[in-house]
């Protein structure tokens, strides 16, 4: 089958009712931090901590949160890059398979990879500088013996195209590109499979203004064209809110909030998510001023303060904050929300 | 204005025409190329544009750390020098001094800090960062170690670290990137420089750490009186932080204006495409981005004409693409460099 063929198979496929297609529940993931020659272990990072959330076919999930607070690691378990400490994942093909990404093993664990890819933050050390974009985006192709010679070379062209470089690049190497044709590259290797998910790392951070429009448009338009669905990881809330349906709010490992790109932003629940937002610098200077700088550090993962992770650090925090943690509580809309005070607070988002 | 000796249009720092420019094999790269602004006492001003336009060089060769050799140089850096009693002083052309001679490193670190993307670069990873402080403050000042300690720990203070007695005798690699731009930020300010570089001090951060680095560069400029350069792409930071901004493209300040005027009536097609490329936060997010079309062109390959032709949608065949467009002045402190409204001031001054 071409490329186009597959293609429009996939778009019927996706024409027929959304589904869940990860539910992830309790994922759990721990580092443990040792000590001396026995590596006795003496802490652990609580990277990712008993984290639920789910993604829909075709919409855009963004994971989104302070540097350490475990959006990678739980990127990373997804597709299980790392092993996670416990939890589940559980991946709908749509087909009558539904499995569980933590409890897959060896060729089933392999299979995932046509499913399920990752986009990294960093273009420029992503990509192994001695293979041309042939081998780079050809790989998975490779690897999964879906094509060879000069089929191959058509593939890998038509996917260069696809993300908008010229197929003629096919011999070259990534280090006659800018950032954002890197990073194009790398998108070209994530689709090579057809994947249905694509977890993206922080894919437009490192890339100019310009460079980052282009890209969040070609991952708008791929998105259309081939009903994939995103996890786009991301500390930047403009770039969020632009191209998120839903976005899944974490702090130090938990899950805070979770709820549709608008009412996160313009009414947010949770403190950090509002003072997230309030941090975010606003390209106008009549706005610049009304600021809430959150004090303090991030809290240590490996050492989690008591009650609400959040308290030493908001506002709003009351003794009951300093003893108790809250729990993930669903509200009556189907927003999700870990704080004491959700009903009682009302808190600003973005005009 | 703080300072009656001096005049308040008189600047602390004047480019005129600044040209800074790499000899390679592959050709010679025109990084900056004719650069003119000013900085004010007390003022920030914000330098933006796209990656490669020339922002890091400006600041380099204002500090004449940017590698080159004197015939690469052109224009001139007017700088006002401060007195040891610390009024303000004779005027210097920074381009004119030698580069490693003994008037420049006077200015450097004591007079001009600069404070860098990464951290890590402005610190060794071999030495405690209280150690690097202190050499700093002792390069400049006749102090004792335990003076300088003092001092060192009292900079640390006010960059907010917290146990900063304990922290100065953290190695680098052992603090936060938010702590590691505190302390690199410490150890710019810790001589009262009245000009502080700034080049992208922010990007690597996250939102919330990047607030209190701002807030904090805003608060130490007004206890020091200083005046800042704020390099960054990211038009948010310039809105919260610059009273002018200066739009730089292929090593030319294609727009200079007041940060108001900036976003809210910008003239030239550059800074207009720049702002139309960002999403925004708010009501409006979702729409369609604009990129800028194109790419920059490459550094030895610069178009004729308007640098910015090759990409503009309102460029003038004939025109754009034949001859460069120079300042022209919209009103009082609002400059473009666009055929659009002129062909610009210097030429019709030189065609009278
Ligand atoms: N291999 C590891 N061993 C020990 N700790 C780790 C490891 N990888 C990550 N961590 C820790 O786990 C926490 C979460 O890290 P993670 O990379 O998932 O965060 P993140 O949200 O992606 O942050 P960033 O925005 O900086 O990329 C951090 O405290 C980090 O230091
Ligand atoms: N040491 C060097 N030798 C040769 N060319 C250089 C050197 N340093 C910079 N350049 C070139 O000079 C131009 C301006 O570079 P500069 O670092 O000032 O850009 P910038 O605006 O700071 O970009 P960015 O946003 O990526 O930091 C670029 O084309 C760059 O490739
Ligand atoms: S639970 Fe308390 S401390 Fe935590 S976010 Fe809510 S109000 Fe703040
Ligand atoms: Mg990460
Ligand atoms: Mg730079």
């Amino acid at each position: 089958m071409s490329v186009a063929e597959q293609n429009a198979a996939r778009s019927s496929d996706t024409a027929r009712a959304r589904h869940r297609l990860l539910d992830v529940r309790k994922l759990t993931k721990h580092y443990p931090i040792t000590e001396g020659l026995l590596r006795r272990e003496v802490a652990r990072v609580r990277a990712v901590d008993d984290v639920t959330f789910h993604v829909d076919t075709g919409e855009t999930l963004g994971l989104v949160g302070e540097s350490g607070c475990g959006k990678t690691s739980t990127g990373r378990c997804l597709l299980r890059a790392i092993d996670p400490t416990s939890g589940e994942m559980v991946f709908d093909y749509g087909d009558g398979r539904v499995v569980d990404i933590a409890k897959l093993e060896g060729r089933a664990l392999k299979d995932l990879r046509k499913d399920m890819q990752m986009v990294f933050q960093d273009p420029f050390s992503s990509l192994n500088p001695r293979w041309t974009l042939l081998d780079l985006v050809g790989e998975p192709l490779v690897a999964f013996r879906v094509a060879k010679g000069r089929e191959l070379e058509d593939r890998v062209a038509e996917l260069l195209r696809r993300v908008g470089l010229r197929p003629e690049y096919l011999r070259r190497y990534p280090h006659a590109f800018s950032g954002g044709e890197r990073q194009r590259i790398s998108i070209a290797r994530a689709l090579a499979l057809n994947p249905r998910l694509v977890v993206a790392d922080e894919p437009v951070s490192a890339l100019d203004v310009s460079v980052r429009a282009q890209t969040l448009n070609l991952l708008e338009d791929l998105q259309q064209e081939l009903g994939l669905t995103y996890i786009f990881i991301s500390h930047d809330l403009s770039v969020v809110q632009h191209i998120c349906d839903r976005v899944v709010v974490m702090y130090v490992g938990q899950v805070v909030e979770v709820a549709d790109t608008s009412s996160l932003f313009f009414t947010p629940k949770h403190p950090y998510t509002e003072a997230l937002l309030s941090a975010v610098p606003k390209p106008d200077p009549d706005l610049a001023s009304s600021r809430i700088v959150l004090k303090g550090e991030v809290a240590d993962p490996s050492n989690v303060p008591k009650g609400c992770a959040f308290h030493p650090r908001c506002p709003y925090a009351v003794d009951h904050c300093r003893q108790v943690e809250p729990k993930l509580e669903t509200l009556g809309d189907g927003r999700q929300v870990r704080c004491h005070r959700a009903h009682e607070l009302s808190l600003s988002g973005v005009e | 204005m703080q300072n009656q000796t001096v005049p308040s249009d008189s600047p602390l720092l004047e480019l005129r025409d600044l040209r800074t420019g790499f000899a390679l094999r592959e050709g010679y790269v025109k990084a900056v190329d004719g650069a003119s602004f000013s900085v004010a006492r007390g003022e920030t001003i914000g330098v933006v544009g796209e990656s490669g336009c020339g922002k890091s060089i400006t600041a380099r060769t204002i500090l004449r750390i940017a590698g080159t050799n004197d015939s690469e140089l052109g224009g001139e850096a007017l700088f006002r020098r401060r007195t040891r009693d610390g009024r303000p002083g004779e005027v210097v052309d920074l381009l004119k001094l030698a580069p490693n001679g003994r008037e420049i490193r006077s200015i450097r670190g004591a007079e001009i800090a600069m404070i860098f993307q990464e951290p890590m670069t402005a610190f060794s990873p071999v030495h405690t960062i209280g150690n690097q402080i202190i050499e700093a403050i002792q390069l400049h000042h006749p102090v004792s170690k335990d003076e300088a300690r003092a001092t060192a720990i009292d900079m640390l203070r006010r960059v907010e670290m917290s146990n900063a007695e304990r922290r100065i005798d953290a190695y680098p690699h052992q603090l936060s990137g938010g702590m590691r731009q505190r302390a690199m930020i410490a150890m710019a300010l810790v001589c009262r420089p009245q000009l502080l570089l700034a080049d992208e001090p922010t990007t690597a951060l996250d939102v919330t750490t990047q607030a209190q680095i701002l807030a904090l560069i805003r608060q130490l400029k007004a206890e020091l009186g200083m005046s800042v350069m704020m390099i960054t792409h990211d038009l948010g930071v310039v809105a919260e932080t610059a009273q002018n901004v200066a739009v730089m493209y292929l090593g030319k300040v294609v727009e200079y204006a007041d940060v108001r005027a900036l976003f809210h009536d910008p003239k030239h097609p550059y800074t207009q495409a720049l702002l139309a490329s960002i999403p925004k936060l708010g009501r409006e997010a979702g729409a369609r981005l604009h990129p800028v079309k194109g790419m920059v062109p490459s550094p030895f390959n610069r178009p004729r004409g308007c640098p910015f032709n090759t990409r503009c949608p309102k460029a003038m065949p004939g025109v754009c693409d034949v001859d460069m467009p120079g300042p022209t002045t919209i009103k009082p402190g609002h400059t473009v460099s666009c055929f659009l409204y002129g062909a610009g001031d210097t030429r019709t001054e030189a065609a009278q």
